[in-house]
């Protein structure tokens, strides 16, 4: 009886919260219809959480968890791939298949880490550049352009030399470049958001500054926020193998698809599975956030559709 | 009995910055030199052509842009120089309504949200009694209560002028700044808009700055009316007057602009050469001299000053001297 009128009573509740989110289910379904309307941005989707499944349950299923270490087996050096090893072997007899799923991990971290920072500096000066203005702007806005001028790999270059090259000083590099581009797009976003009637409502009824940032301000660009962070993913694990790459990145043992590429490239094209599958895997990666990103602008921005 | 807004010399000027050290080089003299008082319980309608600063002083006269120099007394207080902390108390008092419906409700948040503002800022109300209010508002504005949980861009163009119209009232205000609330509305709409808020005047005793240029509007709406020219206040007076025995030249042309209903009624169109004369340099003497049908030599040497010329019809034109105490 008592679990009956539960049941009711949640049932009447489900309806109501229907009732009073309409709207933003609403909103979702179109989103979801928008997004839907691109095969490749479906592609790039699929793409992205498989990499994601698999760099969170990589480390517990590759078929020899100790080749992300140190270990050498000489014996098995140079295997071409097959069924024991599928994608083949490295210089040192370690299974290049079960290295490529484990840097997945160290990409997938260093990317979303080098976003986040980056988006923690670049929104809030680019808010507070754009809405406040004047001096405050201009201060700002230099500092800004002063960080674009200087390259982000020479910087990184320059980081890395100076702490020591490091996964860690490379993300560290990379999101000290990055964020000058999310306080230019805030800032631009908030200087013409600002300007709406809607903002002068609430300065009219004595809405504090926070408010008018955090309520009226921001929501209403944050879809482009989200869309160029979507995009930057990819370009922020491209980065990094790069400098892993150059050898100022991950350092070994350490799985990471740019240094595997640049030892693999020595023995090219002879072992030619050691440096072409790290690169499949960075490529799908970049693509996968890349269509995943034009999606996403699909679904807030449908007039921006080419 | 006392005016409850009542604005001395407001002056609004836009410096315009130049050159390579972003000097100071010029104004644009958007409001200059303003006397207005607005009684309580009173429709003052303002009526000027694009440019000529009705919407600046709406906004100034709200701090929303701050004044360059003058005074506002509201309810006999000078809000120029209050604090922030005491301009809140004035921001319950006073509220606008925008002209364009489209922007001026934010696109992310739902009707209770945007009505319900107000009321969390001021701590007016609190949990189950915000909603309550706010239903009560929106009633009162004509939506429907499953209106609440949907957002703007749901409405049409008057639906989302009632939303802006709820929103405004919601601290009970005394005096509501309305800039132009239907000049973005289709004619039909904009009858309903108005019969809105003139049933809510009543019932809520509110004071109306009705900025509008649209004569048919503001003689519907309005008791007074002031008529604004690059700046400057020319003439004000009770509505009748304005349109039974208007005096400056600059009313006269307006009025024999406005479109009649009867086709045998005719008028001879007062055509005004030019555009209206640019803010930024004003020329000596009377602003209005150089389009002026009546101008004579007085008038490019001479700023006349906004006089009384007898029965509450206050004039700035050479033409209509003051009318003496004697």
């Amino acid at each position: 009886m008592a679990t009956q009128t539960a049941a009711v009573g949640g049932r009447a509740w489900l309806g109501r919260w229907r009732a009073e989110n309409e709207s933003e289910l609403d909103e979702w379904r179109r989103g979801v219809y928008r997004f839907r309307q691109s095969t490749l941005s479906i592609v790039g989707l699929a793409a992205i959480l498989f990499l994601i499944v698999v760099s969170i349950t990589g480390p517990y299923w590759v078929p020899y968890p100790e080749d992300g270490t140190g270990t050498v087996h000489p014996a098995e050096r140079f295997k071409a791939p097959d069924g024991g090893h599928l994608f083949g072997t490295d210089e040192v007899g370690r299974d290049v298949f079960t290295r490529v799923v484990l840097a997945t991990q160290t990409s997938f971290k260093a990317g979303i880490i080098i976003l986040v920072v980056a988006i923690s500096i670049g929104v809030p000066l680019g808010s507070i550049a754009g809405y406040f203005g004047g001096r405050v702007n201009e201060i700002i806005m230099r500092a800004t352009d002063i960080m674009l001028t200087v390259p982000g790999i020479f910087l990184a270059l320059s980081i890395t030399a100076a702490l020591g090259p490091s996964v860690l000083n490379a993300m560290l590099a990379l999101s000290i470049t990055w964020w000058p581009g999310y306080a230019r797009l805030v800032q631009a976003q908030v200087l013409s958001a600002r300007e709406n009637d809607y903002v002068q409502a609430a300065r009219s009824m004595g809405a504090s500054h926070r408010r008018i940032i955090f309520k009226h301000i921001l929501p209403n660009i944050i879809s482009s926020i989200i869309v160029k962070a979507s995009l930057d993913v990819g370009f922020a694990i491209l980065n990094l193998a790069a400098l892993g790459f150059i050898g100022v990145g991950a350092q070994p043992p350490l799985p990471e698809w740019g240094a595997m590429i640049a030892s693999g490239r020595r023995v090219l094209p002879q072992y030619w599975w050691y440096s072409t599958f790290p690169g499949l895997a960075m490529f799908l990666t970049v693509f996968g956030f890349n269509m995943l990103g034009d999606g996403l602008r699909d679904v807030f921005d449908p007039r921006s559709r080419r | 009995m006392d005016p409850l807004l009542d604005v001395r010399h407001l002056k609004k000027y836009f410096p315009i910055r130049g050159g390579l050290w972003q000097r100071h080089v010029n104004d644009v003299h958007a409001v200059d030199d303003v006397d207005l008082a607005i009684m309580p319980g009173e429709s003052f309608g303002l009526v000027g052509e694009s440019g000529s600063g009705k919407t600046t002083l709406g906004k100034t006269i709200l701090r929303l842009s701050e004044p360059t120099s003058g005074e506002i007394f509201f309810e006999g207080r000078d809000i120029c120089k209050a604090t922030h902390d005491e301009m809140q108390g004035y921001r319950v008092d006073m509220q606008m309504v925008f002209q364009d419906p489209y922007s001026s409700l934010n696109p992310r948040m739902k009707v209770k949200d945007i009505v319900s503002e107000s009321l969390l800022i001021h701590k007016r109300t609190k949990g189950r009694e915000t909603l309550e209010r706010v239903r009560e508002l929106i009633n009162l504005v004509g939506l429907m209560d499953d209106h609440l949980h949907r957002f703007p861009h749901e409405f049409s163009g008057g639906q989302r002028q009632r939303i802006g119209i709820a929103r405004a009232i919601a601290l009970h205000p005394r005096l509501l700044v309305l800039d132009e609330p239907t000049s973005a509305l289709d004619v039909s709409v904009q009858a309903q808009v108005l019969n809105l808020l003139l049933d809510l005047q009543k019932k809520l005793d509110l004071t109306y700055l009705f900025i509008s240029h649209d004569l048919g509007v503001i003689r519907y709406v309005c008791n007074r009316v002031g008529l604004m020219y690059l700046g400057r206040i020319v003439e004000i007076a009770p509505v009748e007057k304005i349109f039974d025995e208007p005096k400056h030249p600059y009313t006269l042309a307006l009025l024999s602009a406005m479109p009649e209903a009867d086709p045998d009624h005719k008028v001879q169109e007062i055509v005004l050469e030019g555009e209206i004369g640019s803010p930024i340099n004003i020329p000596r003497g009377c602003r209005f001299a150089s389009r002026c049908p009546a101008q004579f030599g007085r008038c490019h040497v001479e700023d006349p000053p906004l006089v009384d010329t007898g029965d509450k019809h206050m004039v700035a034109c050479h033409l209509h001297p003051a009318k003496d105490a004697t």
